[in-house]
């Protein structure tokens, strides 16, 4: 049986030309319902953004307590450029307000998380454990 | 204040500000796929190495950290090391970077902590300087030299006949409820009393609170927490702390054996360690083997032992003994795990529930004990009285059992029984009252020359007391000269003798009396 990344590999090299896609997306498809892997589908979406990354095109979310302005936006994206060495990069925003302030940046590689919300976090561990 | 310092102290946080841009670096995170018995399953972690700790969110924010122990191709296994509550499938998982570290140092020393070096006495924070990884490789073979040290326990029958050294991994095997706490306690017992200056850490694996809490009293009342580490955890703690308390143990008795320190650990009980982990294979869908322990469940444990050693000269001759202790089913050694680690160790000091129920204590098989390296590690002193000991006794035990069978005996026979009895007798020994060096070989001097052997068996103990008595009182030179593991010269043998033969009269007089 092939793994997941297996079968991501191959959805990731066969995203380039239409025509496969299509037939890759529905393969892909079927092995996950036949595997009873169906809640796996943005693990899926996750390990080609990952392949992807390799070549150049990396997928970035970005999760802000506020909706941000097109300056910041712009700020944001050609920090996460600098931060991924992609040549391509495609943003995704999204509005949590429980991050209270900040952003988090995640990336096929990696996050990094510069939310209030978890920083708090920290200094209450930090409290308790002393 | 001065413009020019306003101005330096701008300049000063703008760097300190790049400085920490700089730090920003992308932290691989993961999701919670699935959590089952404290197990957590989850996507994402690529980098993720063996042993290497995640953080995992819970649902209130605060975290639990566990550690990676199977790699797959899709997913991460992983184990908590803390309660699973509020762990939920789809939290966020994040590597820490860090491998599994505990405090060590000596303001360990005298505390009684968990497997993560948490203070479990409640006597505040414990901060050290320094961390010890885990899992760490055990010396290499140009690290270490041969045992050649003396780890006195205080037991007579062990110090004799299975001696132990500094470096030695001495096993102590046996059913349930026969002594073999009881001798791990009174070695630890004897480094305080004889003042050795060796630490001893005592690993607690899944021992009940209760017990652990009574140890720790005693501890306190014989002046020995002075110099223990205790780590503990309780049949209620998670597999994976049981898992990880000799690991931790080890580490924090590393750190005495790396600074020119002796060390002693306890491990009581691997049995309990390798059903701990055992649990975690199972859940973590590792094979089962025989007795459906993992594969790899030898080398759960020859790597934990080997790193007890004696180093080299040039690494500093620092030392860590181990005294790992193994619960038989009904006396079977030739378990899984029995075998195992019988084939790890330098040898077994092995205890016979019948001689137990028999008043037989220590309850230490002769046949069965063997100390493979520690007899270059014993005094002159000892070496000159326990020659024959172990063959004597070993001969009687089988005499013993013919005899019950005839009583028509021949002269050497009876002979043979009666010395057997009398060295039995001067063998059994009190818990928590171990014995000096010079007690030892005055006491087997004594009882091998047969100067006891027309003392009746229910007064032999009372004869050693106040042959011992008599000896440290009238000759206290030669009794500081033995206890300092000096052979004792002839002259000094037959004043030892004079006084034996002299309380012995005593003593069978009574009898006659009576």
């Amino acid at each position: 049986m092939i793994s997941r990344t297996q079968a991501s590999n191959y959805l990731a090299n066969s995203l380039s030309e239409p025509a496969k896609r299509k037939q890759a997306i529905k393969s892909i498809a079927a092995w996950l319902k036949y595997n009873g892997k169906s809640r796996q589908f943005s693990y899926v979406a996750g390990d080609v953004a990952q392949v992807l990354s390799t070549q150049g095109y990396s997928f970035v979310r970005i999760i802000s307590a506020r909706e941000l302005t097109p300056q910041t936006k712009k700020h944001i994206e050609s920090y996460s450029r600098d931060l991924t060495n992609a040549k391509t990069i495609e943003c995704e925003y999204r509005v949590d307000p429980t991050l209270i302030g900040g952003v988090i940046v995640e990336t096929p590689e990696g996050m990094i998380d510069h939310s209030v919300a978890s920083q708090l976090n920290k200094l209450i561990e930090g409290v308790i454990n002393e | 204040m001065s413009d020019l310092n306003i101005k330096s102290l701008s300049l000063e946080i703008e760097n300190a500000i790049k400085g920490l841009g700089d730090d920003a670096k992308l932290k691989q995170s993961g999701v919670v796929t699935r959590l089952s018995d404290g197990i957590v399953w989850i996507y994402g972690l690529r980098d993720c190495g063996y042993s290497d700790v995640i953080s995992i969110e819970k649902k209130d924010g605060s975290t639990v950290p566990a550690f990676a122990l199977n790699l797959f191709e899709d997913e991460v296994g992983a184990v908590l090391m803390g309660p699973e509550t509020g762990v939920v499938a789809g939290a966020k998982a994040s590597m820490t970077g860090d491998a599994l570290e505990v405090p060590v140092g000596p303001e360990l020393v005298g505390r009684v902590v968990d497997p993560l070096g948490r203070p479990l006495d409640g006597k505040g924070p414990i901060v050290t300087k320094q961390n010890g990884l885990v899992e760490r490789p055990a010396p290499g073979v140009m690290d270490r030299k041969s045992v050649h040290e003396p780890m006195a326990t205080g037991v007579i029958a062990v110090d004799t006949m299975v001696p132990i050294g500094r470096g030695q991994r001495e096993l102590i095997i046996g059913d349930r409820q026969t002594g073999k706490t009881a001798i791990a306690i009174d070695t630890m017992i004897n480094q305080a009393k004889q003042k050795t200056g060796v630490i001893n850490v005592y690993v607690a694996i899944g021992q009940k609170s209760a017990k652990v809490a009574a140890m720790v009293e005693r501890f306190k009342s014989e002046g020995v927490m002075d110099q223990t580490i205790v780590v503990a955890t309780s049949p209620s703690d998670s597999a994976s702390l049981l898992y990880l308390a000799p690991y931790a143990g080890t580490a924090m008795a590393e750190y005495f054996r790396d600074n020119k320190q002796h060390a002693l650990i306890i491990y009581d009980d691997l049995s309990k360690h390798a059903v701990a982990y055992r649990q975690m294979s199972l859940l973590l869908r590792r094979p089962p083997g025989r007795e459906a322990y993992p594969g790899d469940v030898f080398y759960l444990h020859s790597r934990l032992l080997e790193r007890s050693a004696k180093l080299s000269d040039g690494l500093g001759g620092g030392s860590l003994t181990a005294l790992p202790i193994i619960e038989t089913q009904a006396g079977d050694v030739g378990a899984y795990i029995p075998t195992n680690v019988i084939s790890i160790t330098d040898g077994q000091i092995y205890l016979e529930s019948d001689l137990f129920y028999q008043g037989i204590r220590p309850a230490i098989s002769v046949g069965l004990s063997v100390s493979r390296v520690g007899g270059s590690a014993q005094t002159k002193a000892t070496k000159s009285v326990a020659g024959t000991l172990r063959l004597e006794l070993a001969q009687y035990r089988e005499l013993a059992s013919f005899a019950q069978f005839s009583s028509d005996l021949d002269e050497e026979t009876t002979k043979r029984i009666a010395r057997g009895r009398l060295l039995t007798e001067v063998l059994k020994q009190n818990q928590y009252s171990p014995m000096s060096v010079a007690d030892q070989v005055i006491t087997l001097t004594a009882a091998t020359s047969g100067s006891f052997d027309d003392v009746p068996s229910a007064k032999v103990k009372a004869a050693v007391s106040s042959l011992l008595t008599r000896v440290k009182s009238d000759h206290k030179a030669i009794y500081e000269s033995i206890d300092k593991g000096t052979k004792p010269e002839e002259s000094e043998n037959a004043k030892i003798l004079e006084i034996a033969k002299h309380v012995a009269k005593s003593y069978v007089v009574v009898k006659e009396d009576n």
